[in-house]
C-alpha cells in the first residue's frame, strides 16, 4: 500500500449534482446588469485591439516588436546560434531591473549565458535562502536531462526569481522559473495559441511555440501558493511538462 | 494574438462567466473529495460541498487575491463548514463505522475496486480527527505540504510526520485484514 492507494476512494462529482450546484451559485452572477461604464470600456478596448492588429498587419516593426514579446517568457530571451546572441529588452512590470538569461543553442551544445548579476546556489535549499521563499525542486525531468547550471536568483518585478536550466542530450534544454511577486505584479504571456491546463489542481497555461523547428519554445505557466512557475524548453513534450510541474518539490 | 494578464481571477470586479466556470469545474472535485475524504459520505460530502461554494460566492468580496491563492481561501471555508458540521450534528459516523468493520471481504458480492473503497473509508475513520483532515487534505483534495501548512499552520515537517504515520497505521490495518 502506497501513495497512490489511497487515492482510489476518489470520485468525480456526480454530474446532477454539479450541474445543479453549478446553476444555483452562478445564477444571480449571469443576471448581473452589466455596468455601462464596463460596457464602454470593452468597446474601447475592442477597438485598440483591432487598430493593433492592423498595426501587426501593416508595419514591420510592429511585427518585430510583437515577436520580441513572445520570445521573453520567464525572464529568459532565446536565440538559435552564440553568433546571433541579441539580448531581448525586457518589457515586464515597471522597475524590473533584471537584464533576461540568454540561453545559447548551436548544433551541438545548449548553454545558460547569465546577464544576471544576482548570487546563485547549488541545490533548492540554498535558493530558497537566496529568494526569500520556498524554491521546489523537480523530483522528475524527462529522460536524459540533467542540470546545465545552478539555482540563479535574481530580482524581478516586485519579488525574485529562481532559475535553474537543465539539458537533454546535446542541445536541447528546460528551464524551470519560480517567481515571488509581491502585491499584484503580473506576467504577460502572448502567443496565438493558449491551451487550459490544470497542475496541482491551479490553472495554468500551455503555450506551445508557433513554429515546430530549431527555435520552437513552448511554455507552461501556472500559480501555486503566490508564485508564478513557468517551464520552458524546445523539446520537452506537453504530457512530459506537465509530469515535471507535477514533481516540483515532492 | 491573445493575451492573458490573470490566470485565476473570478472573484475580482472583473470577473466573467468564463472564469467562474473554470476555477468551479477545477475546484469542485477536489473539494468534494475532501469532505469525502474527511466523513466518509457521499451524501454529506454533497451538502457540506454546495455550503461552501455558497459561502465563496456570498463572501467573495473579502477574497483578496494578493493575500492568499484561491484555492487557500476555498480550503479555508471548507474546513469550517467541517468544524460547524461536526459542532451541530456531533457525528459518531467514524466510530459506528469503525465498529462495523468487515472481517472478511467477498470478492464473490461486490467488485474489488468497491470493497477496497469501503475497507479504506472505515480504516480512515479510525484515524485521529487531525490525522484525518490531513489525509482528506493530501489525498482526498489533492493539496501540497506546502498549502496544507498554510491552512492548517502546522510546519511542513510536521504534517510529513503525521502523514507518514498515517499511512504507516492505514496500511498495517489493511495488511492485516488481507
Amino acid at each position: 500500500m502506497n501513495d497512490e492507494f489511497l487515492t482510489r476512494f476518489r470520485r468525480p462529482p456526480p454530474p446532477q449534482f454539479a450541474a445543479r450546484l453549478y446553476e444555483r451559485i452562478a445564477q444571480p452572477m449571469l443576471t448581473q446588469t452589466k455596468h455601462p461604464a464596463r460596457r464602454r470600456a470593452g468597446l474601447a478596448a475592442a477597438g485598440l485591439l483591432a487598430a493593433t492588429l492592423s498595426a501587426f498587419m501593416l508595419f514591420p516593426s510592429a511585427r518585430a516588436l510583437a515577436g520580441g514579446i513572445i520570445q521573453q517568457i520567464g525572464g529568459y530571451g532565446f536565440t538559435q546560434d552564440a553568433s546571433q546572441v541579441t539580448p531581448v529588452q525586457k518589457t515586464g512590470a515597471p522597475g524590473n531591473a533584471r537584464p533576461p538569461d540568454m540561453v545559447v543553442k548551436s548544433q551541438n551544445s545548449v548553454s545558460i549565458q547569465s546577464t544576471s548579476k544576482g548570487p546563485s546556489a547549488p541545490d533548492a535549499a540554498g535558493a530558497t535562502r537566496l529568494a526569500g521563499f520556498t524554491v521546489l525542486a523537480p523530483s522528475y525531468l524527462p529522460a536524459g536531462f540533467s542540470s546545465m547550471s545552478d539555482w540563479l536568483v535574481a530580482p524581478q518585478g516586485n519579488g525574485r526569481v529562481a532559475s535553474r536550466g537543465y539539458r537533454g542530450g546535446l542541445n536541447n534544454f528546460l528551464i524551470i522559473n519560480e517567481w515571488s511577486a509581491a502585491g499584484s505584479a503580473e506576467q504577460d504571456y502572448a502567443r496565438s495559441t493558449i491551451v487550459d491546463v490544470t497542475i496541482n489542481g491551479q490553472p495554468g497555461v500551455y503555450l506551445p511555440s508557433p513554429t515546430n523547428d530549431a527555435g520552437r519554445k513552448d511554455a507552461l505557466v501556472w500559480a501555486e501558493n503566490g508564485i508564478t512557475y513557468s517551464l520552458i524548453t524546445d523539446s520537452v513534450s506537453q504530457a512530459d511538462l506537465m509530469k515535471v510541474a507535477e514533481g516540483l518539490g515532492k | 494574438m491573445i493575451t492573458r494578464t490573470s490566470l485565476a481571477a473570478w472573484l475580482g470586479a472583473a470577473a466573467t462567466e468564463a472564469d467562474f466556470e473554470a476555477l468551479y469545474r477545477a475546484e469542485l472535485p477536489r473539494v468534494y473529495n475532501f469532505f469525502r475524504y474527511r466523513l466518509g459520505d457521499d451524501a454529506l460530502a454533497e451538502d457540506l460541498t454546495s455550503e461552501t461554494f455558497e459561502k465563496a460566492w456570498r463572501n467573495r468580496a473579502r477574497y483578496r487575491r494578493d493575500l492568499a491563492a484561491f484555492s487557500t481561501w476555498l480550503f479555508t471555508i471548507a474546513r469550517h463548514v467541517a468544524v460547524d458540521h461536526y459542532r451541530r450534528r456531533r457525528l459518531e459516523t467514524p466510530l459506528e463505522a469503525a465498529a462495523r468493520l468487515p472481517h472478511t471481504l467477498s470478492t464473490e458480492d461486490a467488485a474489488q475496486a468497491n470493497a477496497d473503497r469501503e475497507r479504506l473509508r472505515v480504516l480512515l475513520a479510525r484515524l485521529t480527527d487531525r490525522e484525518r483532515e490531513l489525509v482528506a487534505l493530501k489525498y482526498g483534495a489533492g493539496l501540497t505540504n506546502r498549502a496544507i501548512a498554510g491552512l492548517t499552520g502546522l510546519t511542513e515537517s510536521n504534517i510529513g510526520v503525521i502523514l507518514h504515520r498515517a499511512l504507516h497505521s492505514l496500511r498495517a490495518e489493511w495488511e492485516s485484514q488481507s
